[in-house]
């Protein structure tokens, strides 16, 4: 395969990648706001975080057919940073330094295994 | 107000389930001979892998009653861990520093995030 149509498939699995890595947050955040509801509006919103979470794993898998694990897999971890985000916006959650400060812990230790992963297969 | 010790049991609970869940799946899936919905509803380990997946799904709503979501789910990449550790043990993978260390930072930054 030649580098360009190499990189153009690494370019589609990264897209690939970044959609998983929303789809799994937002997942949890319906699953949050269903936590903190109750009833009927709270079983929808459990059904939803199910839903996204699946289709998270789905387009997880779709982008490891067009790029290297060990460059796929860590950026799944992005999707913890995201919920920093997305808690602040819509959850009034506060950031905080242990939370930036783990989560980089965290997005280190996944990139660790992502590369070993990539090795295994090698 | 919920302790500690309950907490984490809750995460440790939603977290091996998850990796169990998805090993168990994906075992079931090697195994078939070919893609089709009666070998799917015949293979106990897409039963056994689908039951623990459940079993993560509920346990990790139940921990986002008590965390906060920008906490709770940063905490679920203990899941990576507990696939570490599964693989060692049952499918004898070969731990290398780099697991360990990865492990390490992990667990770390689950800690750093509970404080």
């Amino acid at each position: 395969m030649d580098a360009k149509n190499k990189q153009q498939k690494l370019s589609l699995g990264i897209v690939l990648i970044l959609i998983a890595a929303t789809l799994s947050s937002v997942g949890q955040l319906a699953w949050k706001f269903g936590a903190d509801g109750a009833g009927t509006y709270a079983i929808v919103l459990y059904a939803v975080g199910f839903l996204a979470a699946g289709a998270g794993m789905f387009f997880m898998m779709a982008a490891f057919r067009y790029g290297e694990v060990s460059i796929l897999q860590p950026m799944m971890s992005l999707g913890f940073a995201l919920s920093i985000v997305l808690g602040a916006l819509f959850l009034n959650e506060s950031i905080t330094w242990y939370k930036l400060l783990g989560t980089a812990f965290i997005i280190a230790g996944s990139i660790l295994l992502g590369i070993e992963g990539n090795e295994e297969t090698v | 107000m919920i302790n500690y010790a309950a907490i984490l049991t809750i995460l440790v609970i939603t977290t091996f389930s998850g990796s169990a869940g998805a090993l168990a799946l994906k075992k079931g899936m090697n195994d078939l001979p070919q893609l089709s919905l009666k070998l799917v509803l015949m293979n106990g380990w897409i039963y056994l892998g689908s039951f623990l997946y459940i079993l993560s799904a509920v346990t990790n709503i139940f921990l986002l009653k008590f965390l906060d979501y920008s906490i709770a789910f940063p905490m679920t990449s203990l899941t990576y861990v507990w696939t570490v550790i599964i693989s060692y043990f049952i499918f004898n993978e070969k731990l290398t520093v780099r697991k360990v260390l990865a492990v390490i930072l992990i667990i770390i930054g689950v800690f750093v995030i509970s404080q």
